[in-house]
């Protein structure tokens, strides 16, 4: 199950960063949500909205060792390691004051979709 | 917390930056974006000085729930077009971005002895240099600043070189065209050599009630969006509006000469411009109507330009009120006064000025260095580039309202201005709210500080009772209770403006849209604020009286709430509207209303009972230490 991005219906509105941190923080920051936009304006381009796959076998935590997926799969703040954000082919991966931002699927619900206007975020049940 | 934002006192001639908090009464009595605004401007700005003193702020102000709601905020100062009230209120993401830095407001006095720009990330404001940034257009400059501060989240506002060389009409614009556009406060930005201020912010805003803030948000996301105007929007943008325009008669042609052009204006339809162009829509911060249509024009003269925009106000600015109905063209220049720094409707309208004096014979080519002609495209975009670099005659139209001054008398006759600010691109003579609208409204001729739109798109008169509480005739060109509506939508559209909302979402064409109760309610799901509609009415009273107390420092009272004699003594040649104008009598019965409504006096200047109720004076003198 992951976040699926349709970037051709995202406007850049940024609900979805807005939600996650209301609701992973209890406060507005956008830096401390799980899910970016790339924002494309003058040179008008596609947004493009970042958010974890979910990869079946986690490239990120391979540094980790055996056993760290099963941990970490289901939890939004990881402490930090540069390496696990480089090791991300996504880069999906997001620090905020030393620690790292992952998408936890908000336990199987995700608010961002809820939240998206265009359904540009969709819930996919494909890995 | 967005209560705990702060504002900076920035002096650009010292390089001094002092940093306030803002006091929690003035928060509570101005919320923020242009109520904040308006308080600094009315204390800081020193009275009848020249609008290019240093001493005069240009404010900065983003919106109280701007950041967390939307994306709004608010420029202000001392306008160069007028010399009086300027205001202009601009969507994109720089007023979010500032919320993030911890700042709401940036008060910018003084001049700099060079090109300078302003780099704000998180609390630490720096001084930047802007040598190779001056001369570049909006587009070149925020790009420029973005890389070299290597951080595409930066969001600019910028002055393009028709600020630079204070084109009484230049705008500040951020992104590919969203614009602080009227008043000309680009030219005020251009005397103090700013060229630019980039932002940067990350802080955190704690909510009182994040999870019943969420359910609040997506309620008013779908309430906005899923409306019929909403969704029109989200397709094609105000340019929806010209058809109307055109076809029920109150566009400007050949610069008010008529107000229709039947179906030669079907090229400007919004249809047309869909079909042939539209490369998809886009949002500002937090919105969900996405009304910002991009464009790419395919063929032609202009092939390859790309954009967003026009909107409507620019459509029918460069198109018919320039005698000019080609699509191609009409959205080329509005691509260039985006990329000069133009306020495309003053831009318009001073050209269909030096149009009209063309085609009397007042100016001559001699004068010009070539023809004026009605929609020739290479003349309108040649005096416009003339405008922006001050070339020639050029320098004459830069000047705006003051460009009679440079002219015989007989030219001065043929300006039609209200307060010092330009007529616009659409001809109210028939819709009377609107025509009252333009003439009180406090920045001067404006369209958008009322908007009174309510009578246009055809409610039943009983609705429009209950809604504004007294009678209102249901027909536009009737005059019964339009002074009330102008009222009230000016205390709500100041209301707007202070929380940081977009007038699209709000009350605007539709009554069932965000209102007071609304409001009301994402306030105290955001920052615990427990007020009533009553409270926001007062609030809204409170910011239009400000601003009427500015302007009445500066001189305007009655006397300048009128419209150019055009209004009044020529009625509407043809179309749907023909035989439409304004009746003086009936006017000043309609200002009688409406001063009384606003607590004011017959002069037009609040009375010390109004002054006193809103806590005016009383805030200033309790709460604000800074111009002592």
């Amino acid at each position: 199950m992951r976040v699926k991005v349709d970037q051709h219906k995202c406007t850049g509105c940024l609900l979805c960063e807005i939600t996650c941190s209301l609701v992973h923080g209890g406060q507005v920051q956008r830096e401390a949500s799980a899910i970016r936009v790339h924002l494309s304006f003058l040179d008008h381009g596609h947004h493009r909205p970042v958010v974890c796959r979910q990869c079946k076998k986690m490239q990120c935590l391979k540094s980790l060792g055996r056993g760290a997926d099963d941990a970490l799969r289901k939890a939004f703040i990881w402490e930090g390691d540069a390496q696990i954000k480089e090791n991300c082919a996504f880069k999906a991966l997001f620090a905020i004051d030393g620690k790292l931002i992952h998408c936890d699927l908000c336990g199987g619900d995700p608010h961002c979709v809820k939240s998206c206007p265009t359904g540009a975020l969709a819930l996919s049940d494909a890995a | 917390m967005p209560l705990t934002r702060k504002t900076a006192f920035i002096d650009l001639s010292t390089r001094q930056v002092e940093v306030q908090e803002v006091p929690s009464g003035l928060r509570r009595d101005y919320l923020g974006g242009r109520g904040l605004n308006m308080y600094y401007l009315k204390h800081l700005t020193p009275r009848g000085a020249d609008p290019f003193d240093a001493r005069n702020p240009l404010i900065f102000g983003a919106g109280l729930l701007t950041g967390v709601l939307g994306g709004r905020s608010n420029v202000s100062g001392r306008s160069p077009e007028s010399g009086y009230l300027g205001d202009s209120n601009v969507g994109g993401y720089f007023g979010a971005e500032l919320a993030g830095t911890g700042y709401s407001h940036l008060v910018i006095t003084g001049k700099s002895d060079r090109p300078v720009y302003l780099y704000i990330e998180n609390e630490k404001i720096s001084f930047m240099d802007a040598a190779h940034l001056w001369g570049r257009n909006t587009a070149e400059t925020q790009t420029m600043i973005s890389d070299e501060l290597g951080d595409d989240r930066v969001k600019t506002m910028c002055i393009g070189p028709a600020g630079e060389n204070k084109v009484r009409f230049a705008c500040i614009i951020t992104g590919p065209k969203n614009a602080a556009g009227r008043t000309g406060l680009g030219a005020l930005m251009g005397s103090k050599q700013l060229k630019a201020v980039a932002v940067r912010g990350n802080r955190p805003f704690s909510i009182e009630d994040p999870t019943g803030y969420i359910d609040l948000l997506r309620a008013t996301s779908q309430k906005t969006a899923g409306s019929k105007w909403g969704k029109a929007l989200g397709l094609y943008g105000t340019p929806i509006l010209f058809k109307n325009a055109n076809t029920r008669g109150w566009t400007s042609y050949r610069y008010h000469q008529r107000t229709t052009v039947g179906e030669l204006g079907e090229p400007l339809h919004a249809e047309n411009l869909y079909s042939k162009m539209s490369k998809g829509s886009v949002s500002c911060f937090g919105c969900p109507i996405h009304c910002r249509h991009r464009f790419e024009i395919k063929e032609g003269k202009f092939k390859g330009t790309r954009g967003e925009g026009p909107e409507y106000a620019s459509i029918a600015s460069l198109g018919p009120t320039l005698g000019n109905l080609n699509l191609e063209s009409v959205v080329y220049l509005s691509e260039l006064c985006n990329q000069y720094g133009i306020d495309t409707i003053s831009g318009g309208n001073y050209l269909g000025y030096a149009f009209t004096l063309f085609e009397k014979g007042i100016i001559s080519r001699e004068d010009v260095g070539y023809a004026l002609q009605w929609g020739d495209h290479d003349a309108i975009e040649r005096l416009m580039t003339d405008t922006v670099y001050r070339r020639n005659f050029g320098n004459v139209v830069a000047e705006g309202s003051f460009a009679p001054a440079r002219l015989s008398p007989e030219a001065g006759k043929h300006m039609m201005t209200i307060k010092n600010v330009s007529i616009e691109m659409t001809d109210e003579r028939a819709a009377k709210a609107f025509g009252f609208g333009l003439a009180v409204a406090t920045r001067g001729t404006c369209h958008m500080r009322s908007r009174p739109s309510t009578d246009v798109v055809q409610y039943p008169r009983e609705l429009l009772n209950n809604f504004y509480g007294a009678d209102v005739g249901e027909d536009f060109k009737d005059y019964r209770g339009k002074a009330r509506m102008v009222w009230w939508h000016e205390l709500f559209n100041a209301v707007m403006d202070s929380v940081g909302i977009c007038r699209f979402a709000g009350v605007f064409s539709s009554i069932n849209a965000l209102g007071y109760l609304d409001i009301c309610e994402l306030l105290k799901k955001t920052v615990g604020f427990d007020l009533t509609d009553k409270d926001l009415y007062a609030l809204g009273e409170r910011i239009y009286t400000t601003e009427r107390l500015f302007i009445n420092g500066e001189g305007i009272s009655r006397k300048d709430d009128t419209l150019p004699d055009l209004y009044y003594d020529a009625p509407v040649p043809d179309g749907p509207t023909q035989g439409e104008h304004i009746d003086r009598e009936k006017f000043e019965e309609m200002l009688d209303d409406y001063y009384q409504l606003h607590g004011w006096d017959s002069n037009g200047v609040p009375t010390p009972a109004t002054v006193n109720r809103l806590r005016i004076d009383e805030s200033f003198q309790e709460e604000y230490r800074h111009a002592g």
